[in-house]
């Protein structure tokens, strides 16, 4: 079921419109056969009125060489051409069978047996219904005879003024049910609009006033949930503060005491060295879990504002300028004056993981270049290295935690733990921005893209 | 207004039916209903270019030409038929069908998509190109009798109202039944189908003389009449006569026998695997 109101819909149109017609088509045999006993008892009551005036003439009728004729009635004006009454025929046939009298439109042969009752005969090229009924006063008999086409379209012409309302009447019924099943729906159409509307950020529980019986229960479940939600947030975000205070403040003594070893014992074995990189090698992945953890789009509870793209991102390289001095690399930055919509410090995450990634892996005295540039409505950063570059195979895997290019043999003699492009595509994602991995224009090495929409209000200042 | 209801009722019931149960099949598979609308094109465009053409057809090849066209049209309906009967009779042999819809991801039509889809259009079409010019010629005789023509549209509209909404009817009956349980409808229905249409064809060339006619091999009118109600369903449900002879019976076997092959064939083939598994 793929909308509750079409299917409610078109299931209860079609239950009515069964219904009704079946109704209809009930209604309009009864009604049929009920103009049939009411076309019969009309034929009688015309025997009555025959009787009155015939029998009288019967000697008279009776002598006479040849029946006598009485001409077809002239019918008034508004009669038309459509049948409004049935032509009504009558023989007049004396005892021993002699035909006495006959109206215009019945032939000269007695057209039936004289046997009380009614029953069908075929003359004239028509089929018709006929009375034969037996005359006061014992003189003879009368045949008395309607069309049936005639008595059928009468009958029908009556019938289906009560039959075709009812056809109409469907699409009527079916607008109807369309618009009583959208007010009926109107609170669950409501509900999920409120849930769609919601930024991820809102945990408010949802108003429960004017709410039907059917769905105060889910209201309540979801705020159940809610609630357990924001708790859980809470305890999250509480646990992410302390963890990185209680992580980072003992690897820092390390550090210390790590450095104060070295100093001491002259010359530093070799373990000494070890264990100061292995000390480097946990503070970054322990800064790298605490990043990912601040950016996923479940934790992340900060408000977009505008941020110039351009200062931060010279800020981030003028900070750099250590790593980059360390093995002489060489960078330049190009671009216009962007504005985005998005968070600082997520943003400047974002642009030191891709450039400390393009430090990481560009050999000695190599090229860096960062790029901003603001086309039509959106904003472009790249970041472009002449390092070996990501083989395109393996350019979607690289977002994915924890994977690291060729594995454990990977040897850029730098710390790294496989997780600077997954928080990259978490910021990307949660700025609804796309990034982009392809060939730089030096013989080798990386261009990263990042798409964001430009920040419209902004630029139109500038 | 009753002649009205009963022949378009008639035509209606049976095109609603096969529509009905293609749709369903298609909601079973996961596949997408876009297939109906070329379908329901081709299926008026025709029916209008046969009703139109109607007496140039009837003249065709010596007075005949209705009748071919007419067996034609069943041949190809069923032969499409044949064919989506084909492609479904593995899953009446799967066990894990008892959910309501199946992922068309991991089904076995999936290599037959195309063939599916294309047989499921020119069975729509053709069987309403059929259907539906009947209705057209029928209705357009009452264009020139204007006293009569409100009584045959009052009519064809109910007639119209009571096969759609039993399509409707059925179609919601169809969905909430499990996959498993709707594919032996949907093949028992496609025997029936076929084999009334197969009589159909035989009646069409007994009524041109291309088959010898020969005695009834019963007639069931008194238990069901063709004409009344329950005979005019029985007709669309599964081709009823009530006088067949043997020649319509013979053409009845022909038709179902590819589906009962592969009934056979499936069963044999689900028997073999299973042993091979306990063993």
């Amino acid at each position: 079921m793929k909308s509750i109101r079409v299917f409610l819909v078109v299931l209860l149109v079609a239950i009515v419109t069964l219904a009704n017609f079946a109704a209809a088509v009930r209604g309009y045999l009864g009604s049929m056969d009920e103009a049939e006993r009411l076309f019969n008892k009309r034929l009688l009551q015309q025997v009555d009125l025959l009787d009155y005036l015939l029998p009288a003439r019967y000697q008279e009728y009776l002598q006479r060489p040849a029946p006598e004729i009485f001409p077809a009635l002239q019918k008034s004006e508004q009669s038309g051409s459509s049948p409004q009454i049935a032509d009504l025929q009558f023989q007049w046939v004396s005892s021993d069978g002699k035909l006495l009298a006959r109206s215009a439109a019945m032939p000269d042969e007695i057209i039936t047996d004289l046997k009380t009752g009614y029953q069908f005969v075929n003359f004239n090229h028509y089929r018709w219904h006929v009375l034969v009924a037996a005359a006061a006063n014992n003189s003879g008999w009368y045949l008395l005879a309607e069309r049936d086409d005639q008595r059928y379209r009468l009958a029908e012409s009556m019938i289906l003024q009560a039959v075709s309302p009812m056809v109409i009447a469907i699409p009527l019924i079916g607008f109807v049910i369309w618009w009583v099943l959208g007010i009926g729906l109107k609170p669950i159409t409501t509900l999920a609009k409120e849930f769609h509307a919601r930024e991820a950020t809102d945990l408010r529980p949802i108003e429960q006033q004017d709410m039907p019986n059917e769905l105060i229960q889910l209201a309540q479940s979801a705020n159940e949930l809610l609630r357990r939600l924001e708790s859980s947030f809470i305890r999250e975000q509480r646990f992410s503060a302390d963890a990185a205070h209680e992580l980072r403040t003992p690897i820092a003594a390390l550090n210390i005491h790590c450095e104060n070893l070295l100093h001491e014992i002259n010359p530093a074995p070799e373990s000494a060295y070890n264990l100061q990189q292995g000390i480097k090698r946990m503070r970054y992945l322990v800064e790298q879990i605490l990043l990912l953890n601040k950016t996923s789009p479940d934790h992340f509870m900060s408000q977009f504002m505008p941020v110039n793209l351009t200062a931060l991102t010279k800020q981030v390289a003028v900070s750099a300028s250590e790593a980059l001095g360390e093995k002489s690399l060489n960078i330049e930055f190009e671009g216009n004056e962007c504005w985005v919509e998005g968070d600082t410090a997520a943003l400047e995450t974002l642009i030191n993981n891709l450039l400390g990634n393009a430090i990481k892996y560009t050999p000695p005295n190599g090229q860096i270049i960062l790029h901003t540039w603001l086309r039509d409505d959106e904003v472009i950063l790249e970041v472009m290295d002449n390092g070996p570059g990501i083989p395109m195979e393996q350019r979607n895997r690289v977002f994915d935690r924890f994977y690291r290019l060729h594995g454990d043999r990977h040897d850029s003699g730098t710390p790294g733990c496989g997780l600077g492009l997954s928080i990259v595509k978490q910021v990307v994602d949660l700025h609804q921005a796309h990034i982009r991995l392809t060939d730089s224009s030096f013989p080798s090495g990386l261009l990263v893209v990042v798409t964001f929409a430009a920040n419209k209000k902004r630029e139109n200042n500038l | 207004m009753v002649d009205a209801i009963l022949l378009i009722l008639r035509e209606v019931l049976e095109a609603a039916l096969i529509i009905t149960m293609l749709l369903a099949m298609s909601r079973k598979l996961s596949i997408s209903f876009n297939w109906i609308v070329p379908a329901l094109v081709l299926g008026v465009l025709s029916s209008w270019l046969l009703a139109h053409y109607a007496y140039a057809i009837a003249d065709a090849l010596d007075g005949t030409g209705q009748e071919w066209i007419n067996a034609l049209l069943y041949l190809s309906v069923i032969l499409s038929f044949i064919i989506i009967g084909l492609i479904i009779a593995p899953l009446l042999f799967s066990a894990s069908l008892q959910e309501k819809y199946l992922s068309f991801t991991d089904n076995s039509i999936k290599p037959h998509k195309t063939l599916l889809l294309v047989c499921s259009i020119f069975a729509v079409g053709l069987s309403l190109a059929r259907e539906v010019a009947e209705i057209w010629i029928y209705l357009g005789g009452f264009l020139h009798q204007q006293d009569l023509l409100q009584s045959a549209l009052t009519g064809g509209a109910i007639g119209l109202g009571i096969g759609m909404s039993l399509g409707v009817i059925t179609y919601y009956l169809l969905v909430f039944i499990s996959v498993r349980r709707f594919f032996i409808v949907l093949f028992v229905f496609l025997i029936f189908l076929c084999g009334g249409l197969s009589m159909q064809i035989a009646r069409q060339l007994l009524q041109i003389g291309m088959l010898t006619s020969a005695t009834p091999l019963w007639d069931s009118s008194t238990i069901v009449n063709e004409h009344s109600w329950l005979g005019e369903l029985l007709y669309a449900l599964i081709g009823y006569d009530s006088s067949p002879n043997a020649i319509q019976v013979i053409f009845y076997w022909i038709a179902i026998i590819p589906f009962l092959v592969a009934l056979a064939w499936n069963w044999h083939r689900r028997n073999q695997a299973s042993s091979t598994t306990s063993i």
